[in-house]
Order: structure tokens, then sequence, then C-alpha cells
């Protein structure tokens, strides 16, 4: 091993400038994180206490955040399961043989292309409860009487996150698949026509088992990054109101820098880093083995 | 129904989606547009207008000639913006290159266990870096500096420009390097001299893509600074209404003028981007 | 089983005329094989037949039935494609079922023809594996035996045999063709190799710009060829094709070639050069056709060896004939001459063929 590394010595060098950056920027702080979820983090005094598991202890009792996983497992899986299957019908529409789709594709990429923050303030306006679009158009349609307060009804607050959230990431989803589609032979298409199988026969028969690793990696990249989601949320609602859109990302900024709780933010973090690992693992599992039968 | 017919139909009904999808996609876009060209009292008219009755361009005078020049005004953001993301592209690309040809081209111990660990990073919310990365900035004395919020940035740009350049050099034959020892190069020297100058397509789609990153970044950006002469324009916009009441016409110019440049340079390095998107995801 | 016809059928792509009028009348049970370079239109035709791309001009007919407006799915073919097109994802069993599942053929019968298959073919062993776990040759009897299975009016091939070695080609060459004639099947078979074409068809069909250029048995094509296209396709090595000119000297028509005037002995080519319509001609020659002999022979040419190309039973010589480079055989296989040695050539006047060189057609 030691030999290993002196016969390699050379190659460190290239990589120290970018081992120092990670280092300090991403290793210090997993394990900083992990430390301070021990301890108790007064906001009134410098000191920090060693108080062991209480942190995880309070996480777990307390029903607000309760109600924010909860909410994050709702946001998770809408939020990856609506842009999937729009963006699955995007791959499909865009990969047919016609004129004009490329183009059409480049349009369907912008929402991809526009930054959380601006895209949030403009879906802020066009639901807003009494003068956005939605509200107003539906009104002078006579479809509805009142106005529709999207971002402050209980019962609409998630969908229309997951809704902007499908918005968002379908472009994702269709870049993924239209790619894996593009790799699909053309001629098991062919085969299978003179073989005797319909459209929808193809289509399961043979665009869904050829493109099964791709549609895990992006399902499984999709669903991490709705995990992570912090600044749709944290602009469109801030978790509100009643901690009613609250997921764990927002929560954990929340408990940190509104309520200064660092160690009880850190100890969430934690839990968090848990359960990425976890579907990590399947995606790097995904990855390997798509590379693997690429050879 | 002849073949003929058949095939009318399914075009007829793919356009139709196709044209439903793109109308949601442009959305947003296309009525943040419509709104920045509307007068102050035009913007909450029912029914809404698409189009507006008294096209005017007050917001945009406002943002470009404000009556005073504030700490919290548009250009200052913007400037930050600008060269934070500037100067984030650059510092990445300088710490990335080197990393990612050794991440392609070299086999010593401990690259597999690196290169995960550079990766994996993206698994991870940047939310949760922020605690630790607010007190170590606060150590340092970089809070509220451009020092700090470039720094911080790397957090994130750092593992995709290594990511992206990694896949750029795979796809360069070893065989160059071999054939620029033979003729006299040292290994660095070829590695500059030989590989780096073929990266120009790599190192752009890479700093397109990084700029972008900071360009948009909303989070870290609000923590990390403190006064409003530091902000950059995602966390400007989010102050607008202390400043403006309601003046979504203004917000909606703001937000506009800030998404147009990302999106057409988007388009523009889209082709790069998609094809690193979707490497190892699709195979080839 | 069932005769297959090609009437006029067109196909354009924008102003290309990628088929071009092609007609063509394949008998029941025959082996018909379309032949040519990249780009002539074969490939296109065989997927017009099979229907996975449309018409645009003409009519295609199998058994009585004009197919042309009809989903592949009904046309009663099956095919074999130039990467094999196995469901990648499917067991080598599942591969042969997916036709039969397809036309929702009853579960005990389709094994029974699947069995019945993978015995002809010889890949009973292979039925549980996928496809990358075979060989190419067993890659290629599996699309074979998904083509068997249905039991098809018509088989097309589209360049089977292109991804395999040469050794394997040659012998899935010699067993299709024994497949053809045990199955009684009709099949239409593409490729770009001549001498694919002339081992196993009963009839070729030689294509050029979208064109049929020649239909017939192989000994035709290799004998009686209708033009340069066809003359300089068939036959390994390619006919040597050179450019001449038909020029009176002293009362009689000869042949100039480069620096070469070569004065015929025969009636024969002097009716062929009274035929031509202009002074330039081309000379088709065979490689068997120009003999070495002892310098000085009567009406010999001169000419230098160039290089000699040994290949174990036969010797080619490669020598400028008119500022054409021509290929002939040594009647001494040992023979090893040098750059700039020199050669006395004969040429076998009644194996010499004229083309006019406008149209190239032969002159007849």
């Amino acid at each position: 091993m030691l030999k290993q590394i002196w016969k390699h010595r050379w190659d460190y060098p290239y990589l120290l400038p970018a081992l120092g950056v990670m280092g300090l920027l991403i290793v210090y702080p997993f394990f900083y994180t992990i430390f301070l979820s021990f301890y108790d983090t007064p906001s009134s005094r410098p000191e920090i206490f060693f108080i062991g598991l209480d942190n995880y202890r309070e996480l777990f009792n307390d029903t607000t955040f309760q109600l924010v996983v909860k909410n994050t497992i709702v946001w998770s899986i809408f939020g990856t399961l609506c842009p999937f299957i729009v963006g699955f019908l995007a791959a499909l529409l865009v990969n047919q043989k016609l004129r004009g789709l490329n183009f059409a594709r480049g349009l369907m990429i912008v929402p991809y292309a526009m930054g959380f923050v601006p895209a949030s303030h403009a879906w802020r306006w066009i639901l807003h409860g009494d003068f956005g679009v939605i509200t107003g158009t539906l009104q002078s349609l006579g479809l509805i009487k009142d106005s529709i307060p999207f971002l402050q009804q209980a019962s609409l607050i998630m969908p229309s996150l997951i809704m902007i959230n499908t918005w968002k990431s379908f472009p994702f989803v269709m870049i993924m698949l239209y790619a894996g589609l593009q790799t699909i032979p053309e001629a098991l298409y062919k085969a299978a026509r003179i073989d005797g199988a319909s459209s929808w026969s193809q289509f399961w028969e043979i665009t869904i088992p050829q493109l099964s690793n791709v549609l895990m990696v992006t399902t499984m990249l999709l669903f991490i990054g709705n995990m992570n989601q912090f600044t749709l949320i944290e602009i469109m609602t801030g978790g509100g109101p009643a901690s009613l859109s609250e997921i764990i990302v927002t929560w954990i900024y929340h408990a940190s820098f509104q309520t200064l709780r660092f160690g009880l933010a850190s100890a969430a973090s934690v839990l968090l880093f848990l359960v990425l690992i976890v579907f990590s693992i399947f995606y790097v599992r995904a990855l390997t083995r798509s590379a693997v039968q690429g050879g | 129904m002849t073949r003929k017919q058949r095939k009318a139909l399914h075009a007829t009904v793919v356009y139709a989606l196709i044209i439903l999808l793109c109308l949601f996609a442009l959305m947003p876009l296309l009525w943040m547009a419509s709104t920045s060209f509307k007068t102050s009292s035009e913007q909450f008219v029912s029914p809404p207008r698409w189009i507006p009755q008294n096209p005017t361009l007050e917001h945009y005078a406002k943002i470009f000639f404000p009556t005073r020049i504030s700490s919290g005004s548009f250009q200052i953001y913007f400037f930050n913006s600008l060269f934070i993301s500037f100067m984030t592209t650059i510092l990445a690309l300088i710490v990335a290159l080197p990393a990612s040809y050794a991440f392609s081209r070299f086999s010593f111990p401990g690259k597999d266990a690196a290169y995960f660990a550079v990766l994996g990073r993206n698994m991870f919310p940047l939310i949760v870096f922020l605690i630790p990365l607010f007190s170590l900035m606060r150590i340092l004395g970089w809070i509220n500096t451009y020092t700090g919020l470039i720094v911080a940035y790397m957090t994130f740009t750092l593992p995709l420009a290594i990511w992206l350049l990694k896949g750029f050099f795979d796809g360069i034959p070893t065989e160059l390097e071999k054939a620029g020892r033979i003729d006299g190069c040292t290994r660095f020297g070829a590695f500059m001299r030989l590989i780096v100058p073929l990266t120009a397509s790599g190192m752009t789609a890479a700093g397109v893509n990084t700029f972008i990153q900071a360009w948009n970044e909303y989070g870290f950006a609000r923590q990390l600074t403190e006064s409003a002469s530091m902000r950059t324009i995602p966390v400007g916009l989010a102050y607008f209404f202390t400043e403006n009441t309601s003046d979504w016409g203004g917000l909606m110019a703001s937000a506009f003028l800030f998404s147009v440049p990302v999106v057409i340079l988007f388009m523009i390095i889209q082709r790069f981007f998609i094809a690193a998107l979707t490497q190892g995801a699709v195979k080839q | 089983m069932a005769e297959v016809s090609l009437k006029n059928i067109v196909k354009l792509y924008g102003d290309v005329r990628a088929v071009d009028g092609v007609s063509l009348d394949i008998h029941d049970k025959e082996f018909v094989t379309l032949v040519g370079p990249s780009g002539c239109g074969k490939t296109t035709t065989l997927h017009m037949i099979a229907g996975l791309i449309e018409l645009d001009g003409g009519d295609i007919l199998i058994g009585k039935n004009n197919v042309s407006e009809l989903d592949p799915k009904d046309r009663d073919i099956a095919m074999v494609f130039q990467n094999y097109a196995l469901y990648p994802h499917k067991s080598v069993r599942d591969n042969l079922m997916f036709p039969l599942r397809m036309r929702k053929i009853d579960k005990t019968t389709a094994e029974q023809r699947v069995n019945r298959a993978s015995k002809i073919l010889s890949i009973e062993q292979l039925l549980d594996r996928k496809p990358k776990q075979l060989s190419g040759g067993q890659q290629q009897r599996v699309a074979l035996g998904r083509a068997i299975v249905r039991d098809p009016a018509v088989f097309l091939m589209d360049e089977p045999l292109s991804n395999l070695d040469a050794k394997l080609r040659v012998q899935m060459r010699t067993e299709i063709k024994h497949l053809q004639q045990e199955l009684q099947a009709t099949m239409i078979y593409v490729t770009h190799d001549q001498i694919e074409a002339m081992t196993m068809s009963d009839r070729i069909a030689v294509m050029d710009k979208g064109k049929v250029q020649q239909f017939g048995s192989p000994d035709e094509l290799f004998n009686r060829p209708n033009n340069v296209f066809v003359a300089g396709f068939i036959g390994n090595p390619p006919m040597n094709l050179i450019p001449a000119q038909i020029v009176s000297e002293g009362g009689s028509k000869k042949l100039r070639m480069g620096q070469i005037t070569y004065a015929p002995q025969t009636g024969r080519v002097h009716d062929l050069m009274n035929k031509a319509a202009g002074e330039k001609v081309i000379v088709g020659l065979r490689n068997t056709a120009i003999q070495m002999v002892a310098p000085g022979t009567a009406g010999s040419i001169l000419t230098e060896v160039y290089t000699v190309e040994p290949t174990g039973d036969v010797t080619y010589v490669q020598t400028n004939i008119g500022d054409k480079m021509c290929t002939i055989s040594s009647p001494d296989v040992a023979y090893r001459g040098r750059l700039g040695d020199p050669l006395s050539l004969r040429i076998d006047e009644n194996r010499l063929y004229l083309f006019d060189d406008l149209s190239g057609k032969a002159i007849l």
C-alpha cells in the first residue's frame, strides 16, 4: 500500500488544491455537524454543552418535526412522481420522428434553465390569491367566484408546490429519458413491428426494459434533489403557514438561523444524512449497473 | 383508417400535447415578461391580460435609472452577482482542472474514495453545510465578504466542475500524452501543453455551468451576507417588498432581467450540458 | 411460401430518389439477393417489402395480395437484421416466443415451434441465456430462429452476415443456403458482398443509384454483364475496365488504350467495334482473359510489372494497360516478377467486352 502511494506520489499534487478545498468545505462540515448534534448550543452564551442524544430525543418527541417529516415524505414522493410522469411523456413525444420537435425540446428546457429564485417569484405572482393570473382567469370565465388562496389554504399548499416542482423538474426527466430513448436501437422496434407487436406492446416489451436503468437513476436523482429542495419552498412559502409546507431542509434552516438551535438542527441534519446515504447507495448501484451493462 | 390517416392522427395528437407542454413550460416566463411591461394599475386588472394594453418601461427605467443609488439598488446586486459568479467560476476551474485530470488518468491509491467523496457532496442539501460553514466563516472573518461567498460556493461548484471536466478528459485518447512524452514533454508539460488546450470546449461548458450555479444560488448568499451592499440579486429579490410594497411589476422586471441571460447561456451550452448530465446514466 | 412482385416501387427522400422504380418478380421458393454498394437502395427496397418504410409509388405483391398499404405484421414476412436486433433483456427462448406471443398463438403450439426451430439451428442448449452471453454466430442463429418460428411466406435478410468474422461468415453462408432449401422458403437477401450474392443466390439483382442494373442468375451476371457497373461489381478480382478509343489505322479499326494501340484479330471484336455508337468505349477484360505469354508472341502487348500478389493457389500480377491498373492471373503460381520486369500479354478476344463510354451499356 505504502509502496503504491510512493509510486504514485506525483499524482497527488494534481489533487492537492481540490482536496484542500473539499476537506475544508465538505469533510470538515460533515464531521462538525455530527459533532454538534450531541451538543446544546444556547444562543445566549458562546459555550456549548455535551448533552448526548438529547437533541435526537427532542426531535422524535417534537410534533412539529413529525409533521415536517410527513411533509417531506409527501413532497418527495409526489414531487418525484408528477415531474416523472410529465417528463416521461415529454421525452416520448419529442422522440417521435416529426418536424420541429428539436425546437420544442429547446423550449421545454426553459424551466430547468431558469433559476429557482426568479421562477419562484413568478409562481408566487401567478398563484397570487387575489390578483394571480390563474384565479383571475378562472373568475373571468365564471368557473369560480371566490379567489383561490393556493399558498394559504392548507389543502392547496402541497399540491401547489408539487405542481411548481413538476414545472421545474419535468425537463430534467425529459432530458435524461430522451437521451435514454435515443440509445435504444431502432432495429429493435423494427423487429418488434415485424414480429407483430402493437405500439403498446412495443412500449412495455422494449422501451421500458431498455430504459430500466435510466429510469432508476433519474428517479433517484429527482428524489434526492426533492428531499434537498430548499430555495423553492423557502421563497414560495417559507415553510408556512403553520409549518404546513415545512420540509426537513427548510426546518433545519429555520431551526439554525431563526431560532438559533444549531445543535438540534445538526441532529436533524445527521438524520437526513443517514436517509440520503441509503438512497445514494441505491443510486450508485443503478449507476454502476448501467455502466457495466454499457460494457 | 389507412396508414396515412393514422399517421396524420398520430402527428396531430403529438403536436397538440407538445404545444400544451410548451405553454406550461413557458407560462411563468411569459407572464413575468408581461407583468414587467404593465403599468402598476394594469397588474391588478381582472380579467388578467397577457398583452399589456399600455406597455410601459417604467419598471425597467426604475431599475436602470433609480432616483437615488442606494446600497440596496439593483445595480449593486447585479455587480455583486456578476463579480461573485465570475470569480467562483475562475477559482473552480483552476482547482478542478488538475484534479479532474488526475481522476481521469491516474490510478493512485485512494482515487475511488476521493472521487466518491467529491460526487457524494451532490447527494446532500447545501443548507446542511451552512451551519458549520457559517461558524467557519465567522472564525476566518469572512462573513459578509466576497471571499467568504466565493470560497463557500466551491462546496457545490467544485464537484460539478470536476465531474464535467473528467468526462471531457475521458474523451481524449491517452495516446496523445504518450506521444507528447516520447517527444520530450514532462508529464505535467504534456498535460498543460497538449491536453488543456483540447478541453477548451469542456472548460467552457464547465465554466458556464459553474457560473449559472453561482448566479442562481440563494441560501448561502442570504446567510453569509449581512449588509444590503453585499447582497446578490437572488437575495435582493427576496427583500424587494420591504422597500416597495406590492410592486409586482418591479419584481417581475428584475426577475426577468435576472433570468434571461441565464436562460440564453443555458440554451447555448445545453448540448454539452445534456451530454454531461446523462453521462453514466445512459449507456452510449 | 409465396412469390413476391415489386411493381415499379419508388422511395423519395427529399429530392433523392433512393429507390427509383424497382420492379422484380421473385418466384416461390427462390433465393434472391439484392446486391450493390452502400447507398444503392437495396436496404431501402428490403425495408419497403417489409413495410418498415412506406412506398412513394408502385406496388408490392406477396402471393396474390397487394400488401403496399399493410403494416409489417400483416404481411406474413419475417426479417433478420444486420445487428440481429435480438431483444437484449429477454432470454433466447423469450426472443423466439415473442413473435408467436404477439400473434396470440397458444402456448403449447408456440413451444413446439420454438423447440423445432431451436433444433433445426442447434441452439437448444442456449435457450435460457441472454443475447449478451452469446457469441456473434450464436446470436445470428437466434435471429434466424426468430424468423423461422413464424413460418412466414417470405424471409427477408438484411446483411445478416456482415457482423461476423470472415471465417464464420463463410460457414453461416452455407448454413443459410441450406436452411433456405430445407424450409423451401422464399428468401430475399440483401448484401454488399458480391461473393455472398454469387454463392448463395438463385438470382441476383444488382442495384446502383436506386435502380436495378441487372437481374439474373450468377452465371448470367458474370458472363453477360449488361453494363460497366455490373461488370465492375460482380467477380473477384473485379473486371479490368480500360478506357479506349476506336481509331482507324491503315484501313482497319483498332483499339487505342493509352500508348497501346491494339489491333483485334477476330471478327467478333470488329463487329463490336462497328456497333459502337461513338469513338470512346470501355474495354472489359476479366483477369483470366489476359494471358502472360512468351516475349515476342504475335499480337501480344508489352507492359511492365507493377506488383505481384501471391495468394497461394493463384498469383495475381498488377500492371498498367493503357494507364489503367489491371489485375491478371499468372499462369505460373510461382511467378515472382519484380517492379519493372517486362510482360508480354495476350488478350483472349472471345472474352473481351465492349461498353459504351457514355451510357455504360454493353455493346452486344
